[in-house]
């Protein structure tokens, strides 16, 4: 659709100043007499003054009528090719213009020669290879299009490249020849290869100028591209050395929980005798959490460990884990009986939905909701479907959730990542839908089976 | 094919369509033409006049008043304000935005000097005819009135760079008028001098 208006409006623009353009010569009958009026007068009185006056009066109005012709074609042109940097455009524009100009000259006997047009396209063909990719294109090429339209209608008034074929054009041949009489070409020769000159000038270094902007923004932005690649690139390496560090710590823990657990075997072995039943009791109790806690380790050092778990067993787990007091928020919680057994890594994949669920709390910030858990088998597996009525999520930042480092609360940013981690290494996919405003939903699916499904996320922003 | 390609065609058939009035043949040798004439053929007063409007053609209204000769420069003269005048000069130059500066087409202007030299031929009037914007105006409407006014010229004259249009110097060369061509626009005051005195 945006590409659709971007080629429609600067074509409907260029068909409209082509009319215009072609109807110029008629348009502009007072123009042509008040050039032979002076024209006339200069003759009459000898007064170059005169004859410069309708020498520029001239220059402006050919300027105009070129400026039209050259514009809208290039208009209708790149509307139609969409690429104003190939060989289909240039030949294109050639073809267009030539023609608009050879109607002109049939209905107004405006020029005979050719040979102008040639070698201004030429120019303004080499030049435009400099500001194709500009973002102001049509301006540019305005700018340039004005200054050496201009250029070449000086030109068109030098006196000795008559023989050339510059300058065939009505006017142009009286205002030569009147110069001739009146200054022997002195005049017009002069100052028309200055003006041209300059006018060439200015139309060659604001292209070259523009090229150099648009080089050095180019840069700018690739600088900009490998700077965030930097931050990424440190930020990953943070992390790594956090978890590498928190690993260590975690495994660490391992050695004071065997002598622990020997000491314990000692003290059992000791009281093995004794009656009382509180101790015995105590001992076992002490034995199975050193067990558990063993376990819990080991889930956490080694990603794969994973095992059968209840899901009612499992979210009260999670939920145990969530700080709900001085909140206004209400949990619901419905989970669909008879529900197989999921096959996780309990400490991870509990880290994960407690991620979720807190993300949706510090949405609220403090004000009231609610947050529905509902747990059922949808085909081969388990979804775990989240959803509130916070404030939700901005449409230009669903693509940017899953990034690490990305975060609205300056948090570290890690969330949603380990999130999509975690699902990804259970063979499960997630999804996300928010309306802003409305609600959040999350939706994981985990395969019944840990040989099914497979690891994919998706964005549905409703 | 390369994208320079149409800038580089471009540039070429610039420069083959800018060189092509070279490649004309010269027909400057086969001129006989004259510095200027042995003795006057015309008498004043002057009936100096437009054939095609050009705005230039105002010129010829400022070299009589620099020769001091008598006459009026009237660009729409009609065939019946010949009767006051004893010599016809005619400057030709065909501008399509000079006929429409004076509200007329080109047939009536070929039409006007028609019944003018007409009219010249039964007054046993004199006629000479200029041209004076040289190559820069030789189009098929300018040498058609050239065309037209040459069975009933007694001198022409014009600038050295029309030597190369045939056209023009064939059509006065069939009629047998004498012509001059000089340099430049300043050299034309000397012929035209030497026409009435």
């Amino acid at each position: 659709m945006a590409d659709y208006k971007n080629n429609t409006i600067p074509g409907l623009i260029g068909f409209f100043l082509l009319t215009y353009g072609l109807f110029f010569p008629s348009l502009s009958a007072e123009w042509v007499s008040f050039i032979i009026d002076r024209l006339q007068e200069s003759m009459e009185i000898m007064d170059s003054g005169q004859l410069l006056i309708a020498s520029f009066a001239y220059i402006s109005r050919n300027a105009l009528l070129y400026f039209l012709i050259y514009f809208s074609t290039l208009l209708i042109v790149s509307a139609l090719t969409k690429n104003t940097d190939s060989i289909a455009f240039s030949f294109l524009f050639i073809s267009a213009t030539l023609t608009a100009v050879f109607l002109i000259n049939e209905f107004y006997g405006e020029s005979s020669s050719y040979a102008p047009h040639f070698f201004s396209l030429g120019l303004l063909l080499a030049l435009n290879s400099y500001i194709t990719k500009q973002r102001y294109y049509y301006l540019t090429f305005a700018v340039i299009l004005f200054f050496l339209i201009t250029a070449m209608q000086c030109l068109n008034l030098i006196p000795l490249l008559s023989q050339w074929s510059f300058g065939a054009d009505d006017l142009a041949i009286s205002l030569k020849t009147a110069d001739s009489f009146i200054t022997e070409d002195q005049l017009f020769t002069a100052l028309y290869f200055v003006l041209f000159a300059i006018f060439f000038l200015i139309a060659v270094i604001f292209a070259l100028l523009v090229h150099l902007f648009n080089i050095q923004i180019t840069t700018l932005k690739r600088f900009q591209v490998q700077e965030k690649e930097l931050k990424e690139t440190r930020f990953a390496l943070t992390e790594s050395k956090v978890y590498e560090e928190i690993h260590s710590l975690v495994h660490d823990l391992k050695t004071p929980l065997v002598t622990v657990r020997g000491l314990i075997s000692l003290i059992a072995m000791k009281y093995e005798k004794t009656e009382d039943k509180k101790l015995q009791d105590y001992l076992t109790r002490v034995d199975h959490s050193i067990d558990k806690m063993n376990e819990m380790i080991s889930e956490i050092l080694y990603e794969n460990t994973k095992k059968e778990i209840d899901v009612d067993e499992f979210l009260r787990y999670v939920i145990s884990h969530l700080v709900l007091d001085d909140q206004k928020i209400r949990l619901e919680m419905e989970v669909q009986e008879n529900l197989p057994y999921i096959h996780v890594n309990k400490i991870r994949f509990a880290r994960a939905i407690a991620n979720l669920l807190e993300n949706a709390i510090i949405s609220f910030e403090g004000k009231a909701g609610f947050i529905q858990i509902d747990v059922k088998k949808v085909n081969d597996t388990v979804r775990f479907q989240i959803r509130d009525n916070g404030p939700g999520i901005k449409e230009e930042l669903m693509q940017e959730i899953w990034k690490e480092g990305f975060s609205t609360k300056d948090s570290s940013g890690l969330g949603l990542s380990f999130v999509k981690r975690v699902v990804e290494n259970h063979q499960g996919t997630i999804f996300v839908s928010s309306t802003p405003g409305s609600h959040t939903q999350m939706d994981i699916y985990l395969p019944v089976s840990s040989g099914q499904g497979g690891a994919f996320y998706d964005i549905d922003h409703r | 094919m390369k994208k320079s390609s149409a800038v580089i065609g471009c540039f070429l058939a610039g420069l083959l369509l800018a060189a092509s009035p070279f490649a004309r043949p010269d027909s400057a040798a086969s001129i006989n033409s004259y510095p200027n004439l042995p003795a006057p053929i015309g008498e004043e007063t002057i009936l100096f006049t437009s054939a095609g409007q050009a705005p230039e053609n105002l010129l010829l209204a400022k070299m009589a008043e620099d020769l001091h000769l008598e006459g009026d420069y009237r660009p729409r003269a009609l065939a019946s304000d010949l009767y006051d005048y004893r010599t016809l000069v005619i400057i030709v130059g065909n501008s399509p935005y000079g006929l429409q500066y004076r509200n007329k087409t080109f047939t009536e202007e070929s039409d006007r000097i028609k019944q003018l030299l007409n009219e010249a031929e039964l007054r046993e009037v004199p006629v000479i005819i200029l041209h004076v914007a040289g190559t820069k105006r030789q189009d098929n409407q300018t040498v058609e009135l050239i065309e037209t006014t040459a069975p009933y010229a007694d001198y022409f004259l014009g600038l050295k760079s029309i030597s190369s249009s045939t056209k023009i110097i064939e059509s006065m060369d069939a009629a047998n008028v004498p012509v001059t061509l000089v340099q430049d626009l300043e050299d034309l005051h000397t012929p035209l001098n030497s026409a009435f005195r």
